[in-house]
């Protein structure tokens, strides 16, 4: 341990200098966003004081009172949660036939899987212009869920997959033997030792659908139907931006990420290493 | 080292098939529905003529040959755009890359704080691309922005600059944004490789008077290879069709100086309302990341087979 000191001390200094300096740069453009978002609208424009030195709510009110935020961010929410359900369903169940049978053609599947996670969205996006339109599904819901299942079921279906082929299957075996349908087994016993796995899909569901920008833009055009961050553009004025509501904007739209990310990303190392080195 | 018990578990007549056949059977539609019928359909699109500014003269919808193709490669700004994604991509995975190996051998250290670091440190990648992007136009905004108060504070400008208005500023402060966000996605893989090493092979090379520099050399690097190229290529795909962040920035501007391929398509697609060329810039996209991931494909395989 201590066979020369000073080399270690001076490594580990410049460990947390460089762990210091990362989070600094990667927590400061938001630190400067609320402060932004607090400050009354002269001290941002005229903005040689960092501090805002009357805090004022204003912002956060207009934003929340005064726009159709809300109506956005429960847009967003709504479409979120649908297309996270929906390949969250698909998706286990597949790979549960995948890893879990013998079936025919598997290796095609999951072969398929893959090359569909190289698709840059842009190449479906204009054939699914004509087929929406074709369809009447302009500016419906239920097409942009479509299209977002699109990108969040293959990759969905190729991290499970990695995550189920590394269960202990014994443990369903012996829940089997205990009398427990397949069903029961998997839902009852399997799932708990998925977890991880489980959560991070989930979440990578979640922020690729909610972090979408390009199909909500294209696809839907009434007003009241927009998604939260096609919305944001709303605060952005063609010649001047009322830069402290589009803060108060920001942070808000946030909250819910952080959220699902905090309560997600314990899980993140081991649940996205199974995908990334099993691959 | 599951493979051999899920093998034997696996075994084939004493397991009915179809309830299997029936599990994968809504995913596999829905794929066939979603990716790859809109795939050819949109390959067959690249043939086509379709300008939606003229649908009612008669060649509209019909087979357009290589015409669509010969437009865009005889168009400027397409030339330009692929010059534009190939110094994009290099820029950006070369910083990616070399920040996040850092973090991620940093992070891997015992720290005193380290899940606080760690958690903080993934905040960019949490953060939604299109907020990202509108936060940093805030920062780089020439009357209000952070960046040339504090520059013009400390005496680095005389007076302040418009970054994102300026030719020779714009690719770079975009590219920037860019590489902010996507260094932890980066990192998180190579620190989950990392964690896969053992002390022990560390310990017994301090034993035998390996520097620090030499263990990453000659330990480090060469197990967390395969992993770590697997999240090149992963990191890369996102990359190449890093839309938001551009279009929301400059929209491939100023004079088409930060335009990529992907922005290209868009516009063609979306703006000129040329669905024909868009889809054939797409695909000459498509074709570039198809040879990536055949690339990957090799290295996630490796000698195991896809089943793995």
């Amino acid at each position: 341990m201590k066979v020369k000191p000073s080399r270690h001390d001076r490594a580990s200094f410049i460990a947390y200098a460089f762990a210091i300096i990362m989070v600094v740069v990667a927590l400061s453009p938001f630190i400067y966003v609320v402060l932004t978002a607090l400050k009354q609208p002269e001290q941002i424009y005229n903005p040689s004081e960092i501090i805002p030195t009357h805090v004022t709510l204003e912002n956060f009110k207009g934003v929340l009172f005064h726009s159709r935020f809300l109506r956005y961010f429960a847009n967003s929410i709504f479409i979120t949660l649908v297309t996270m359900l929906i390949s969250m369903v698909l998706a286990v169940l597949a790979a549960y036939g995948l890893t879990r049978y013998r079936l025919f053609g598997a290796d095609t599947i999951k072969l398929t899987v893959l090359m569909t996670r190289m698709f840059p969205g842009i190449l479906l996006c204009l054939p699914f212009y004509i087929i929406m339109k074709h369809l009447g599904l302009i500016d419906s819901y239920v097409g942009l869920v479509a299209m977002y299942i699109s990108f969040t079921l293959p990759f969905a279906i190729w991290n499970l997959c990695a995550t189920f082929s590394q269960l202990p299957w014994e443990l369903e075996e012996a829940a089997l033997i205990d009398g427990c349908t397949r069903f029961s087994a998997f839902f009852r016993v399997m799932i708990h030792v998925a977890k991880p796995g489980l959560m991070v899909t989930a979440l990578f569901s979640f922020m690729n659908t909610w972090d979408e920008y390009m199909f909500a833009m294209v696809f839907i055009n009434t007003t009241v139907k927009k998604t939260l961050q096609v919305g944001m553009k709303d605060f952005i004025g063609q010649y001047s931006t009322d830069w402290g509501l589009l803060m108060a904007a920001v942070t808000l739209s946030l909250i819910p990420v952080f959220i699902f990310f905090a309560v997600v990303q314990k899980h993140l190392v081991i649940g996205l290493s199974a995908g990334a080195v099993k691959g | 080292m599951t493979r051999a018990s899920s093998r034997k578990t696996a075994q084939p007549g004493r397991r009915r098939n179809w309830p299997g056949y029936l599990m994968i059977a809504p995913a596999v539609i829905a794929v066939l529905a979603l990716n790859i019928y809109p795939l050819f359909r949109g390959i067959a699109l690249s043939f086509t003529h379709y300008n939606l500014v003229r649908p009612n003269t008669p060649i509209f919808n019909t087979f357009a040959g290589l015409s669509n193709y010969t437009k865009i490669f005889s168009d400027a700004k397409f030339l330009q755009s692929i010059g534009n994604t190939v110094k994009w991509t290099a820029v950006n995975l070369a910083a990616q890359l070399v920040f996040a190996m850092l973090l991620a051998l940093v992070l891997n250290k015992r720290l005193r704080g380290r899940s606080f670091f760690r958690t903080m440190s993934l905040v960019p990648w949490a953060v939604p691309h299109s907020i990202a992007a509108m936060t940093f136009t805030f920062l780089f905004n020439a009357n209000v922005g952070i960046i040339n108060i504090l520059a013009v504070k400390l005496g680095l400008l005389s007076e302040p600059v418009s970054w994102l208005g300026n030719t020779q500023s714009a690719f770079w402060c975009v590219a920037f944004v860019a590489i902010w966000k996507g260094i932890p996605f980066q990192m998180i893989f190579i620190l989950a490789a990392l964690q896969a090493i053992s002390s022990e092979i560390y310990e017994s090379a301090e034993v035998d008077g390996a520097n620090q520099w030499q263990q990453f050399w000659r330990i480090t690097l060469p197990i967390i290879k395969e992993p770590l190229a697997i999240a090149t290529i992963l990191n890369l795909i996102g990359i190449v069709s890093c839309f938001n962040t551009i279009w929301l920035m400059t929209e491939g501007g100023p004079l088409y100086s930060s335009e990529i391929i992907y922005t290209y398509a868009y516009r063609q697609g979306f703006i000129v309302h040329d669905l024909g060329t868009a889809s054939a810039a797409s695909m000459v996209l498509f074709v570039i990341m198809m040879l990536i991931s055949t690339v990957y494909l090799r290295l996630a395989r490796g000698d195991r087979g896809v089943s793995a």
